[in-house]
């Protein structure tokens, strides 16, 4: 996958351009004419020179100077079209090319982002894609505009004096040596800061992310810190190509400077000598001044395109790793499922690792039952669950889905089949009716509804300002974590597929909530297949049966009371479950006391703040200060006070206002 | 404003880009033939050079704008 960057690998990006052929080629008639016209105003000053001034010709005059203005307008409009043109191809590859990597960077397996870092993935889909973007939208234009400025020139040029412009064609490549010695520079140090900014990115990424840790670990200034150490890496590199593109501005103009100084001194000597007229002189040597032109554009170019296979490898990794297998057309399609799994002799481990997170997994969890996985933490419980959707796959043995071979039936169909609430709730920004019904596309408002009373949120909702369109997410209205839970119960009930999956998604509710939760989907679940994982003894007991899973390995299974017998592992975990709850029961004993205070409290504050109410003389100052608009000194001579006094008078009063107004209190 | 003059701006300033780009290529191909026959009218047009001679003005050459350009004078 980490070929060297090429041309060839640039050149699949240049066929994107094919749909915009038209307008590529309406925009480089336009350029070819523009150079065409920008070539004669030379021209019109030498007939000026040579004709019309010394033949006092006030005819010949008159009309070059309207012809001027009329090539004039010509060379305006053509050179804007063609710029819209451009700009129009440029937005649209960009946001084609955008599309095609997201679709694919969502495609590719879990396994490649949790190598990839966030930061890293953000500056491919944003500065890398500008930077193919942009070479891609301008290397063939500059390239062709190039090749037919300079030809154009040197026709014009050799018409009119071939010894003058053989002599200047001497410098060209010395110009192109200069230009290949620094794009390689640049493309170098363009790659190192490419990944500096990635790690920058990632670094704000996850920071930001986190700022409520950082918090609460008091390290706000040591992440600023760390992130100065970072920028200044960067900053570094931006020195280093800083430098780079001095030197080479400076060595082109010299460059430049030279050759024309010679030039001029070359004309001059052929008009001294009578080979050429002064008109001609004046236009050669304009044109010659001209002539670096090209060769400039055509080495900045040259430099993006080097530096740009920079940016095309990255993109291509992602272009070029292996999506998920969505759309295997030889895989089983599911449409109506009985939703029976099967584990048969699983074993999984991360290919990094020989270690076996789970060992001889086998397991079956039928349809209208309730199958429940425990264990400690770290047991690989939610691996099961994730062997299960095809997020990763198992290394030893297999699974089944309704006798089907897990990994011969469609990805799309499976996941379509299984609906999960997972141990991380994740709540995109939206509404609530946006998140319940996300990934389906049939609105169904009373499922909706039903679903959310189901999961005991119906009555949080309504009792939102906008019912079920509030909108949720990053800085607008927060939720804690037992309603994002109960928010993802329903989201996943109101798929109403086969099999569902609750991954601890009871988890933060108290036991109350819970167990009304679980009455209501007792009727839900009827014909499903249900497969949880849980800690709470309360809810194991719904479950008609349950694996306990150990060491890697499912050590036992059965009915709860059969577990419960046997005094293994289960009732050790049990015990100490229940333990557990109990001190958590002592717990909350003692927080609804702690509550009940603070409520005593707070009542005491509000009847307080009842009571307040503004005396006569802070209304007196109010209305002098604020309706009246007087000033501080102006009031105290009235009220026979100092004018400090009354501004702090002022102030408290106005304090006390806005703080009634607040509590909504009558004045 | 007119209809047509109101039709054509709303087009020009459409959110809808495919729109808009297909005003500007229909423009630009009209601009090419005004170009064309503002080329062709140049290039029939003979300007007649005049040059003071004897405290008179001869026609001296008769060429069209292009033949102007690229001549060499002697
Ligand atoms: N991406 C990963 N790469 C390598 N190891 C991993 C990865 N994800 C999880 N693990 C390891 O796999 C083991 C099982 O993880 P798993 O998430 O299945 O535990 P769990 O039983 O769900 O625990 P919990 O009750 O805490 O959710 C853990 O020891 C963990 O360290
Ligand atoms: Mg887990």
């Amino acid at each position: 996958m980490n070929e060297k960057p090429n041309l060839r690998m640039l050149g699949a990006y240049f066929r994107l351009l094919m749909p915009y052929w038209d307008k590529s080629v309406l925009s480089l008639l336009c350029v070819g004419i523009c150079v065409i016209f920008g070539m004669v105003s030379p021209l019109i000053t030498m007939l000026l020179i040579d004709y019309a001034y010394p033949n006092q010709d006030l005819f010949l005059l008159t009309f070059l100077v309207f012809f001027g203005i009329v090539i004039f307008f010509f060379n305006t409009f053509f050179s804007d079209v063609s710029e819209y043109f451009d700009t129009f191809i440029h937005q649209t590859l960009a946001i084609d090319l955008r599309k095609r990597f997201f679709a694919r960077l969502l495609r590719l397996p879990l396994r490649f982002h949790y190598e990839k870092q966030v930061g890293d993935l953000m500056v491919r889909v944003t500065d890398d894609i500008d930077t193919i973007v942009d070479t891609v939208s301008e290397v063939i234009p500059v390239f062709l505009k190039t090749i037919f400025q300079l030809v154009a020139l040197l026709l014009i040029c050799i018409s009119i004096d071939w010894t003058l412009t053989l002599l200047a064609l001497v410098g060209i490549p010395l110009y192109f040596v200069q230009t290949g010695f620094f794009a390689g520079r640049f493309a170098h140090v363009q790659e190192k800061s490419q990944k500096k900014e990635s790690e920058v990115y990632t670094f704000y990424q996850e920071k930001m992310s986190n700022v409520k840790t950082i918090k609460s670990f008091n390290q706000e200034l040591y992440e600023t810190d760390r992130l100065i150490d970072k920028l200044k890496g960067l900053f570094k590199l931006v020195r280093e190509n800083l430098f780079l593109a001095f030197f080479n501005s400076f060595f082109d103009a010299m460059l430049v400077t030279l050759w024309i100084s010679f030039l001029t001194w070359y004309g001059g000597y052929r008009v001294i000598s009578g080979h050429i007229t002064i008109g001609e002189v004046m236009a050669i040597l304009t044109y010659l001044g001209q002539i670096h032109q090209p060769f400039m554009d055509f080495g900045a170019v040259y430099k993006s395109l080097i530096s740009s296979l920079v940016s095309v490898q990255r993109v291509e990794e992602i272009m070029n790793g292996h999506p998920e297998a969505y759309y295997d057309t030889k895989s089983f399609v599911l449409f109506q499922i009985e939703g029976k799994i099967k584990f048969e002799e699983v074993g999984f481990h991360y290919p990094e690792t020989d270690e076996y997170i789970l060992k001889d997994v086998t397991l079956t969890a039928n349809p209208g039952e309730i199958t429940a996985l425990c264990g400690a933490s770290g047991a690989g419980k939610s691996t099961i669950i994730d062997l299960l959707l095809r997020f990763i796959e198992p290394t030893d043995g297999k699974i089944f889905i309704d006798n089907y071979d897990l990994q011969k039936i469609s990805l799309m169909t499976l996941r379509a089949n299984i609906s999960i609430v997972s141990q991380d709730v994740i709540i995109f920004s939206g509404s609530i009716r946006e998140n319940l019904q996300y990934g389906c596309k049939v609105v169904d408002e009373a499922r909706m509804v039903q679903s959310a009373k189901d999961a005991e949120i119906h009555e949080f909702i309504m009792s939102l300002p906008d019912g079920y369109d509030t909108v949720i997410g990053e800085g607008v209205l927060g939720l804690s974590g037992g309603q994002r839970q109960r928010l993802s119960v329903a989201r996943a009930l109101y798929r109403n597929v086969k099999i569902l999956i609750l991954d601890e998604a009871t988890s933060a509710l108290d036991s109350i909530t819970e167990s009304k939760l679980y009455q209501n989907m007792k009727e839900r679940i009827k014909d499903k297949t249900v497969l949880m994982i849980t800690h709470r003894p309360s809810t194991l007991r719904n479950a008609s049966k349950i694996y306990v899973i150990a060491e890697n390995e499912i050590s036992e299974s059965g009915t709860f009371d059969k577990l419960l017998a046997k005094k293994g592992d289960f009732y050790k975990f049990y015990q100490a479950q229940l333990q557990e709850s109990e001190e958590k029961i002592e717990e909350k004993i003692d927080l609804i006391k702690y509550k009940k205070k603070i409520a005593r409290e707070k009542e005491k504050k509000t009847r307080a703040k009842k009571a307040m109410k503004l005396s006569a003389l802070e209304k007196k100052v109010l209305k002098l200060y604020y309706d009246d608009g007087e000033t501080y000194a102006k009031i105290g001579k009235e009220l026979n006070m100092e004018p400090y006094d009354i501004s702090l008078i002022r102030k408290s009063a106005k304090d006390k206002l806005d703080r009634m107004k607040e509590l909504e209190i009558e004045e | 404003m007119s209809g047509p003059v109101k039709r054509m701006l709303n087009t020009m300033f459409s959110e809808d880009m495919a729109k808009q780009s297909f005003f500007v290529e229909m423009l630009t191909l009209v601009v090419f033939a005004l170009l064309a026959f503002v080329i062709i009218w140049l290039a029939s047009y003979k300007i007649p050079i005049t040059a003071p001679q004897d405290g008179q003005r001869v026609v001296i050459e008769q060429k069209n704008i292009f033949e102007l350009l690229l001549s060499k004078k002697e």
